[in-house]
């Protein structure tokens, strides 16, 4: 009799720990240094466009800060790939740094200032790419304690 | 197929009743995703109708919208998953507990 009791009780251990493990394999936890990078990098990305409607475009510093920003999303996305269960923040960010080199693209083929209200709708976009990432990395669960 | 088309047409098939109520009943919700995309929609259009910008411009804006939406659609499967991901650790914590306790 109590080792049937036995038996059920280890079931349910076994169960409740198959239950955990499924749930920490399915999506990376939230992280912090995402969080940090991102906003880092958003608020990097917000100079440069205030330069692009102020600067002549061929100027050297700005394409300097361009190709530092590129290597940072670069840097930040190796820090994502690393992650297991990370697939949906890693594609974010090559998506917000797809559209940034396109914005930079679209800048230097176009060879004229961007006009101020212009500039400020084109940021608007890649902030808010920026904040849908943070939002996404948020909503994620926090590794809590066990037990 | 032109470019709105190719825009609107994410999963090559017609919305069905219920998405059109969703989505209208989304656009109309105040700071909402779907509302401020359309605000700028038609800031963009205005600003194409009188000239202010090209209408090379006005792609680069619409393919923005894209990047963005995708970026939603991505926002809202990761909350989705962390539900749960958090609904299926508790279930395992509680039965864990509840296996302790009685031993």
């Amino acid at each position: 009799m109590k080792k049937n009791y036995l038996t059920k009780l280890c079931g349910v251990f076994i169960l409740g720990l198959m239950l955990v493990s499924c749930a920490s394999a399915r999506l990376a936890y939230y992280d912090n240094e995402t969080v940090k990078n991102l906003t880092y990098l958003k608020v990097d990305v917000k100079g440069v466009y205030k330069q692009y409607s102020e600067f002549k475009i061929n100027a050297e510093e700005v394409i300097r800060e361009v190709a530092a920003i590129d290597l940072t999303f670069d840097k930040v996305l190796e820090y994502e790939k690393a992650k297991e269960a990370n697939s949906e923040t890693v594609k974010q960010i090559e998506i917000i740094q797809k559209m940034f080199a396109r914005h930079f693209q679209e800048r230097i083929s176009e060879q004229k200032i961007w006009p101020g209200e212009f500039m400020q709708m084109k940021l608007k976009n890649i902030q808010d790419a920026f904040d849908i990432a943070i939002k996404t990395e948020m909503s994620k669960n926090m590794k809590g304690n066990w037990l | 197929m032109n470019y709105w088309e190719e825009l609107l047409a994410f999963d090559k098939g017609k919305l069905s009743k219920d998405e059109l109520i969703h989505l209208t009943e989304s656009m109309k919700a105040e700071g909402g995703f779907l509302k401020q995309q359309a605000d700028k929609l038609d800031l963009y259009l205005t600003q194409l109708g009188d000239g202010v910008i090209t209408e090379k411009e006005f792609r680069s804006f619409m393919i923005d919208l894209r990047d963005l939406t995708e970026l939603e659609l991505i926002r809202k499967r990761v909350a989705n998953v962390a539900l749960a991901q958090k609904t299926l650790e508790i279930l395992g914590k509680l039965l864990i507990k509840s296996a302790i306790v009685a031993i």
